[in-house]
């Protein structure tokens, strides 16, 4: 323990953001660290494809805000070495963690392992899109890699997501009393056809309608029949029902099922949370978010917090780094969205439809930490993005960008994609380094969004939390 | 001859599942560049329970899929679509198969287990899954054309495909594995039938792989492909940016700040 601390402070005394490499050599000296550990700590996992960071963020807050002491690893450490380092970082000199509550980002390939050795109270499936497909193959894997997580701590509740299909299905094999769904209500589903997502692979006439945009999920994962839907929120999520077995969606425990409305500020929903409504003022925006919030409200009685109670905390808890986090770089009104897989792109663009920035910065990197396989941005409807947004004339409702700056490894096939998507490559320039974006930011006080993958985020944000005194992320 | 009046119809074979890595960006590919040219063209998504009539069409695009929705589809295929594309191969239509589409053209796939699946056998290859020991093929891949041009994707099989005695491959591995990381082959050229696993995905940042499909299904409808350029400058910056990362290796990507 001693000596993970020491590692910790010689990182950081070195400059170095410590997030897994101290876990790594405690656990080097100690296996055993993790299970020695869970003892005494009530311990949340979160896992799943997209919103991990903010789930895990949302959660940690509202036990904060209900006034437990909570440990977690916010810097997006998420492997067994990361979670590790996140109790050593909150030892005291007994070696003992001092939160009552740990809530731990945990990386699929992990969630046996950390299961296993925490016996966590629960563990939160966020959802599965497709991400990352040179590690894990296929989406239907990660499934089976979850449920293998799930099955090793039998005595947690499982959070899972009433929408999506692949989630819901690892309720089947668990003690009815040991699951907790939560979920969206039709009030949030897509109207038919509206944008991204909508896969009807139809016989339109020549142009991008007909090429539809990848979904996971629409099979069943029962018996591989197609599913069907009384409706989607986005992606594969909805109300599906599979007309081969009979497996179908349940209605969840923690349901959004009315919005009252949402500004640059936030959201307010009314949530049914097991029958009682509750107003739920949330400081995020975007469905995505939504669900992320209902997780964290469904994993509330699982850790002794009142529904009233866990309402009011999600209240005060605000945007995690990088997660549609903004600040200002000198003059310039700057925004961050993390996007690593077409659905995360889409829902960015979503909210890019809705709130016009004349310049988006796209950062696209095929480093260890990204995945190497980059071709997924392809399957984000760009086309779509494009062809709502105008110059002012014909009927698009959003102003066009009016710069488009990317970088990265691999900037010129970002690039490529803008061409294909049909933005005006005029105003596309190719930028050699985080350096040259910084100073691209900052050569105009006109608001910009960035739109980055994993490395690219973190690496351009920390440039700029330097040279603009932002603070230490997380 | 004048590109106007000339028009191409365009079969995407299960789109819903077929459609793995960015498949969709060689479907756009297609579009843009015949839309580009002043070239009419209409795309017809053929699904699960579609009946296929493929002398409809001028090209037909088969994309890859996951294992699970691949083994799905087998029995459609076998019922309401193999025997047209069969024909429309022997016809001269042009097919682009990529990856698990590319596996679909040839005789037979061999699981892990043993069990052999019978496939279109359009191309005289056969592919048997790599052993639960051995690792998928996964990486970027560069390889040549017979007219030198290079081609640059990212591949990810677990299959390996042996194409038969005399079958002519689409190209010669540079870097990566290619058919099957032995023989150095790339692909399949059979006809107008094009197989590769280069995902990435392929056709948009390598105009010249695009531009031969397109020129193939254009020829045999008109006699001659007849395509006029086009402003490829920035397809040529990310083809020649992944090829020289491809060549890099990972720690050059590393370093970039």
């Amino acid at each position: 323990m001693l000596a993970g601390k020491a590692a910790a402070g010689l990182l950081r005394a070195l400059g170095r953001h410590a997030t897994t490499m101290p876990g790594a050599v405690a656990l080097k000296i100690c296996p055993s660290l993790l299970r020695d550990l869970s003892g005494e700590t009530c311990v949340v996992l979160v896992t799943g494809t997209n919103g991990n960071t903010t789930t895990t963020h949302l959660i940690a807050g509202m036990c904060d805000g209900a006034g437990h002491s909570v440990l977690t690893n916010s810097g997006g450490a998420n492997m067994t070495a990361g979670l590790a380092a996140a109790f050593v970082a909150d030892c005291g000199r007994g070696g003992k963690p001092r939160a009552k509550v740990a809530v731990l980002e945990c990386d699929e390939a992990y969630v046996r392992t950390a299961a296993k050795a925490l016996q966590p109270r629960a563990i939160v499936v966020t959802n599965l899109f497709r991400d990352q497909l040179d590690r894990w193959g296929e989406v239907s894997h990660i499934r089976d890699v979850l449920q293998v997580g799930l099955d090793a701590a039998p005595q947690a509740v499982a959070v899972l997501n009433a929408d999506d299909s692949l989630v819901a299905s690892m309720a089947e094999s668990r003690d009815g009393a040991l699951v907790r769904l939560f979920g969206l209500g039709e009030a949030f589903a897509e109207k038919d056809g509206e944008r991204a997502g909508d896969n009807s692979a139809g016989t339109d006439a020549a142009g991008t309608d007909a090429v539809p945009v990848p979904l996971e999920g629409i099979t069943c994962p029962r018996c591989g029949s197609a599913l069907e839907f009384a409706w989607r929120t986005y992606g594969h999520l909805g109300r599906f029902v599979c007309p081969g077995c009979g497996f179908t969606w349940v209605q969840p425990q923690v349901q959004a099922i009315e919005m009252r409305g949402e500004d640059d500020h936030g959201t307010a929903v009314t949530v049914a949370v097991d029958g009682n409504l509750r107003e739920l003022h949330l400081a995020l925006q975007g469905t995505f978010n939504l669900y992320n919030a209902m997780a964290a409200l469904a994993c509330a009685p699982a850790l002794g917090i009142p529904d009233d109670l866990a309402v009011s905390a999600l209240a005060g808890v605000t945007s995690s780094f990088g997660r549609m986090e903004t600040f200002a770089c000198g003059e310039t009104p700057v925004r961050i969205i993390l996007v690593k897989n077409p659905v995360g792109l889409d829902r960015a663009l979503a909210f890019l439809g809705t709130a016009a920035y004349p310049r988006l910065f796209f950062g696209l990197n095929d480093k260890t930490g990204d995945g190497t396989d980059i071709s997924w941005i392809w399957d984000a409807n760009l086309e779509g993005f494009f062809a709502e947004t105008g110059d002012g004339n014909g009927d698009a409702t959003t102003a066009k960008p009016q710069v488009m700056g990317v970088f990265g490894t691999r900037a010129e096939d970002m690039a490529l994609r803008l061409k294909y998507a049909g933005a005006d490559m005029g105003r596309v320039v190719v930028l050699e380094g985080y350096p040259q974006v910084a100073d691209a930011i900052t050569a105009d006080p006109s608001p910009v969004c960035i739109l980055a993958n994993y490395t690219a985020m973190y690496d351009l944000r920390s440039l700029l939390g330097q040279r603009f005194g932002l603070g230490d992320m997380a | 001859m004048s590109a106007l009046g000339r028009h191409i119809r365009i079969c995407h074979l299960y789109p819903e599942l077929l459609n793995l890595y960015g498949d969709r960006g060689n479907m756009l590919c297609l579009v843009r560049r015949l839309e580009w040219r002043g070239i009419g063209c209409e795309v017809v998504g053929v699904g699960r329970g579609d009946t296929l009539h493929a002398a409809d069409f001028d090209l037909i695009f088969i994309g890859g899929g996951q294992d699970a929705e691949q083994a799905a589809l087998m029995e459609d295929l076998r019922k309401s679509k193999a025997d047209e594309l069969r024909a429309a191969a022997a016809d001269g239509c042009a097919i682009l198969g990529i990856c698990g589409g590319y596996q679909l053209l040839g005789h037979s796939y061999e699981t892990a287990s043993g069990e052999r699946l019978e496939y279109l056998g359009i191309c005289d290859f056969t592919t048997v899954a790599a052993p639960e020991h051995e690792k998928r093929l996964i990486g970027n891949l560069v390889f040549e054309l017979p007219d030198g041009t290079r081609v640059v994707g990212f591949e990810n099989h677990g299959g390996r495909t042996r194409l038969g005695e005399g079958v002519r491959p689409l190209g010669r591995v540079i870097h990566g594995f290619g058919n099957n990381g032995e023989d150095g082959t790339e692909g399949v050229r059979y006809r107008n039938v094009f197989g590769t696993y280069a995902h990435g995905p392929a056709l948009p940042k390598n105009p010249a792989l695009a531009d031969a499909v397109l020129g193939a299904a254009l020829t045999r409808k008109y006699g001659v492909a007849d395509l006029p350029s086009l402003d490829d400058t920035w397809e040529t910056l990310a083809h020649d940016a992944a090829v020289a990362e491809a060549l890099a290796g990972p720690r050059k990507r590393d370093l970039w700040m």
